[in-house]
């Protein structure tokens, strides 16, 4: 799934009719991701409780190395790599 | 004279049984209206037969035109699908001309439930009603003494209960395929701002659904770390793995601590077990098991499979292959096969051993399937080497055919406990003790033994290495064709005739891509827009439960109007659905389409400017296509990069050149085979190109 869409798709529509989009993927979200991304999003917060009891770190070192973990799904990526931006931009 | 006529489903099928009955063996090959067909002559009988080219009538709206929905007023109509148009009417024509010589019809086309439609229809509609007093020849195989056997015998009518639940599989999946596909195409086309063909049907949205939530699972999956502790031991000069009693543990620390305590300490053999265990024979292959061997062993599709066993089977080399049936009914006489294969130099050995045997019971399968016995050699030995894929689902099918015979293997499993201060470590071995049907599978038994030294209670142990590794939990694999035909088979999904083209015809709907089965952009949101407006076209339980009605028609059980009845009501319900919801799924669909037309032409991140998308680009003045990088709009990076034209098609692999790490693209023609094309004009992959 590709965040790239973004760039190459057009809101007009979207926003003409006031949808809330998924802020990375541009799909209709629920919340305040599209259902897969939210999906992912949940996956991530629950398994941070392990990962800190394994290891040791924070979440955003968490978010890091996950990012990085060849094992981790496409949409997982992109969430870690949003909520990265975000924590850069805080 | 006395003119028989006799149909078969495809021509080489014709020729054996022409060949089967006629006197001499030598029929005469003849032509009508360009059709090949066959005469055979027995003392004052005249036999024509004649092939089809499958199925010749399909299911067809009554009235024309594409952009209308619902479809209930249908017929059975000359198939037409493109330039198979004109060779269906002829095929027509011809049988059709031969008919009114005939003064008895014989249906000799496969005998399973398409074949049983193939031969009612043609004897209905090309025949002019012929049906109704055809007789029907039936055979597994198509070696000359059982079609003489099969001609003798001839069942006094076809198999009319055969045929209904055929005609009552093909009225469904036509008016659930054409109303869903057409719903949802219209969909897009009225509020969609844009035009897709979509598809869907009655089985391929429950699969789709099916490889939708693994993709879900594995796209939004979160590995964990765990540790696992490793250890070598040095016994009588060799060394060997041994492995920690729990092969993973939830923390660095705990690893780190059990390290630390094994390290520089001797080990104690605490107790040695030793198991003794049988392993039975495989039993006879069915298509299933046939299919997804292959796809072990080979990588082969099943259709590929599929494809390879049924010239096997016209070459009269193997028995039918579309079969479910796990069993060998007592009138096959397998000692004569395995006498006939004796006469091969290849398996000559094999089959002598087993002919020793007195009594030759084979190791059956629970499943059964009245039409046709587990698949099997017939006896003959293949006189011309067609292809290294034939040989090998030839030799495959043979070798198991033996294995089935032969005693089961007995094996020795060995678990050695060894204490290393207080931690528990286990040592496994494996040794074949009596070979049994392994050694008549080979090579594609798995035979691997790990020989243990003997070891004692109490005896010391040099522990050589302990080392911890950090490793992470991994995703559910996605589906391989074999493990998805396995789940639909499972979930009574298709028949075991139509799941290997299901499977096909996802990827032909752009639903799937690459042989890993990734579901793609488009084939998540069709499922997510029947999800949330029309779920019931998902619905296994209702799809299930339609297979389980359809085979009782087979049995005698079902009646097809109130199957019919059922179908349709259902999917008028889900119709309303859709109409009352065209325009939000048109919007979404829509979307959906346009992401995809998209997603095809992005090839993966521009090299040069590291930000971009390289994208296949059709240039509207040229007429020519080439790639670009999506910030040249921006003005930021003007990369290009040129590409095969017309007539070869180009795809975006999404992957990216293993050498250079370029994207690359899939470049395929007519003439010759698809290659794989790097981007980068300066590959070393392209070195012995620059040269010349």
């Amino acid at each position: 799934m590709e965040s790239m869409f973004k760039s190459l798709l057009s809101n007009k529509g979207a926003s003409k009719k006031s949808l809330k989009l998924c802020p990375i993927c541009d799909r209709k979200a629920e919340g305040e991701y599209c259902n897969l991304h939210e999906t992912a999003y949940k996956n991530i917060v629950q398994m941070f409780e392990k990962w800190q009891s394994s290891k040791g770190i924070d979440w955003k070192e968490y978010l890091g190395r996950i990012e990085v973990n060849p094992n981790s799904g496409s949409w997982v990526l992109e969430v870690c790599k949003y909520l990265l931006s975000r924590e850069e931009t805080s | 004279m006395f003119c028989t006529l006799i149909l078969s489903e495809k021509r080489e099928a014709a020729e054996r049984i022409a060949r089967a009955l006629d006197d001499s063996g030598t029929p005469k090959k003849l032509v009508e209206h360009g059709v090949p067909y066959f005469e055979a002559m027995q003392k004052n009988r005249q036999i024509l037969v004649v092939p089809a080219i499958g199925h010749l009538y399909n299911i067809a709206p009554e009235r024309g035109g594409r952009f209308y929905y619902p479809v209930f007023n249908i017929l059975w109509k000359p198939t037409s699908q493109g330039s198979r148009e004109t060779h269906v009417r002829n095929w027509i024509k011809a049988i059709s001309s031969l008919s009114k010589e005939a003064s008895e019809f014989i249906s000799a086309t496969d005998y399973d439930i398409e074949g049983e439609v193939i031969g009612y229809t043609i004897l209905k509609y090309a025949c002019g009603n012929k049906e109704a007093n055809a007789k029907r020849m039936t055979f597994s195989t198509l070696t000359m003494i059982e079609l003489r056997d099969a001609f003798q015998k001839l069942s006094s009518n076809i198999d009319f209960k055969l045929a209904e639940a055929g005609e009552t599989r093909h009225i469904i999946d036509f008016l659930w395929g054409v109303n869903l596909s057409r719903a949802l195409t219209l969909a897009v086309k009225n509020w969609g701002k844009g035009f897709a063909i979509l598809s869907t049907g009655r089985v391929q949205a429950p699969t789709l659904r099916f490889l939708v939530d693994r993709e879900k699972e594995i796209q939004s999956y979160v590995p964990t770390p765990y540790w696992e502790v490793h250890a070598k031991a040095r016994i009588g000069g060799k060394f060997y793995e041994i492995e920690f009693e729990e092969s993973k543990l939830d923390s660095e620390d705990m690893a780190r601590k059990i390290v630390e305590a094994c390290l520089g300490r001797e080990g104690l053999v605490e107790d040695v077990d030793t198991r003794i265990f049988k392993q039975s024979p495989p039993t006879p292959f069915d298509i299933g098991t046939l299919q997804a061997e292959a796809y072990k062993l080979f990588g082969f599709t099943p259709s590929r499979t599929l494809t390879i066993a049924e010239r096997l089977y016209l070459d009269a080399l193997i028995s039918y292959p579309r079969t479910s049936s796990q069993k060998f009914p007592p009138q096959i006489n397998c000692r004569e096969i395995i006498m006939s294969l004796q006469k091969s130099r290849e398996y000559a050995a094999f089959a002598s051993e087993l002919l020793k045997k007195r009594d030759l019971k084979p190791n059956e399968g629970n499943r059964d399937d009245p039409a046709h016995p587990a698949i099997h050699p017939t006896g003959d030995l293949p006189e011309k080497i067609r292809d290294s894929s034939q040989l090998k689902i030839f030799d495959l099918i043979v070798k198991r055919f033996f294995a089935v015979f032969s005693s089961p293997a007995i094996k020795e499993g060995i678990r050695i406990t060894i204490k290393v201060n207080e931690n528990t470590f286990f040592l496994h071995g494996r040794r074949i003790i009596s070979e049994g049907w392994l050694r008549f599978y080979e090579p594609y038994g798995q035979a691997d033994e790990v020989i243990l030294p003997t070891l004692e209670k109490e005896q010391k142990i040099t522990i050589t290495e302990v080392s911890s590794k950090e490793k992470y939990t991994a995703p559910p694999p996605r589906y391989n064709p074999a493990s998805l035909l396995k789940m639909m088979d499972d979930e009574h999904l298709g028949t075991k005739a139509t799941r290997a083209n299901i499977i096909d015809t996802l990827y032909q709907r752009g639903y799937l891509r690459e042989e890993r089965m990734a579901v793609t952009e488009l084939g998540f949101n069709v499922i997510e827009t029947l999800e949330e407006y029309a779920s019931g076209i998902l619905s296994v339980d209702f799809t299930r439960n339609l297979e389980d009605k359809m085979e009782t028609i087979e049995k005698g059980g079902g009646r097809k109007e109130e199957i019919l009845i059922e179908a349709v009501q259902r999917l008028k319900t889900i119709l309303e659905d859709l109409k009352n919801r065209e325009e939000p799924i048109g919007e979404e669909l829509g979307n959906a389409a346009r992401r995809a037309r998209v997603d095809e032409s992005v090839v993966g991140i521009c090299p040069v400017c590291k930000t971009g998308n390289l994208l296949i680009i059709h240039s509207m003045k040229t007429g020519k296509r080439f790639i670009g990088c999506s910030n040249f709009a921006k003005g930021l990076c003007n990369a290009s990069f040129p590409l095969p034209q017309s007539p070869y098609t180009v795809k975006s692999l999404k992957r990216n050149c293993k050498v250079c790490r370029w994207p690359m693209v899939l470049v395929k023609s007519r003439k010759r085979q698809p290659w794989n094309l790097c981007l980068n004009p300066y590959c070393p992959t392209k070195e012995h190109q620059r040269r010349v």
